[in-house]
């Protein structure tokens, strides 16, 4: 079908097919004011404006500092290879009570065991 | 001075203090011009009339929230509204769409004589636009029915202007081929 034939189809179309409003139609849209409330005016415009040009300016200063402080506790808090504070004194006093030879608990031994049998193996070489 | 001489956007201000006379006046402007849109949007002179007051009723309730600051003609914005209600009443009569035009055209609040006396020819065009994809038809009513400039029917539809005429150019093409098949079937079941 070609462009102009093509027009001519349209234009009777448009032509059919532009109903006149209906009196109930004109009637039910000029009761609007009397049926409708209108919104808020100029208060319930600014708020909402300023409210997200409030959120724009805060949310990615918020997030970069919450990622600053989560990144902050992440490197700068212990890590899982340092050792508590109880720990090292635990470690302190095992050392103190050996070299005192109060106590000699299994690993100490076993490590005594091992320095003993090294010696042994130098002396007999 | 004659209501001629207030502007679109002068009445829109007016009706957001609540003048009722102003909506009136801006009724009176856009309700023909319109409704023949959004009935030819929608196929259907029922539905049509069901958006037109829901337009008119979102143009008094919102009409104290417009800004004229941002410079928006208000047909630009009418015709937004108008096309987005009509959107709205297709996707929700979707599970619907395979009605054929005839079960369509019966269910319409029209007498029997009056559907025989529609002309055929409108209704083949009317038959093979509503087979368009939506964004094509649109464009086509915008432009070819309202009178509407290429860059006006982009802003009404939110698309840049590249892509409004190409709407336009596929738009016609689908119909002038939606139209030839129909005109070859007939002829082939004449003889």
């Amino acid at each position: 079908m070609n462009d102009m034939k093509l027009n001519e189809y349209l234009n009777d179309y448009a032509k059919s097919h532009s109903p006149e409003p209906s009196r109930d139609l004109i009637d039910n849209i000029m009761r609007v004011p009397r049926e409708v409330e209108q919104e808020a005016s100029i208060l319930s415009v600014e708020i909402p404006s300023k409210i997200s040009e409030w959120f724009l300016f805060l949310v990615p200063r918020i997030s970069g500092l919450t990622a600053a402080c989560v990144m902050g506790i992440y490197f700068g808090g212990a890590g899982s290879s340092a050792l508590a504070e109880d720990e090292i004194d635990d470690i302190d006093q095992t050392l103190i009570e050996v070299e005192q030879g109060i106590i000699l608990d299994e690993e100490v031994d076993t490590l005594l065991d091992l320095e003993e049998f090294i010696f042994v193996e130098e002396a007999a070489q | 001075m004659g209501t001629d001489a207030i502007t679109d956007e002068e009445l829109i201000l007016r009706i957001g203090e609540g003048d009722q006379t102003a909506y009136g006046i801006l009724v009176d402007r856009h309700l023909s011009l319109n409704l023949g849109y959004a009935t030819k949007l929608l196929g259907n002179a029922a539905e049509g009339e069901e958006v037109m007051q829901e337009a008119f009723i979102r143009v008094w309730k919102h009409a104290s929230r417009w800004d004229p600051a941002r410079k928006t003609r208000f047909t630009t914005w009418f015709y937004r509204v108008v096309t987005n209600l009509c959107y709205d009443v297709c996707r929700k009569r979707k599970p619907q769409s395979d009605v054929g035009i005839l079960d369509r055209m019966a269910s319409d609040d029209m007498s029997a004589d009056n559907v025989i006396a529609v002309d055929q020819r409108s209704n083949r065009i009317k038959k093979a636009l509503e087979e368009l994809p939506q964004r094509q038809h649109t464009a086509i009513m915008l432009c070819y029915f309202q009178g509407l400039s290429n860059r006006e029917a982009a802003e009404v539809m939110e698309v840049s202007l590249n892509a409004l005429e190409s709407y336009l150019v596929r738009g016609r093409r689908n119909l002038a081929d939606i139209l030839s098949d129909e005109k070859n079937s007939l002829l082939k079941e004449i003889g």
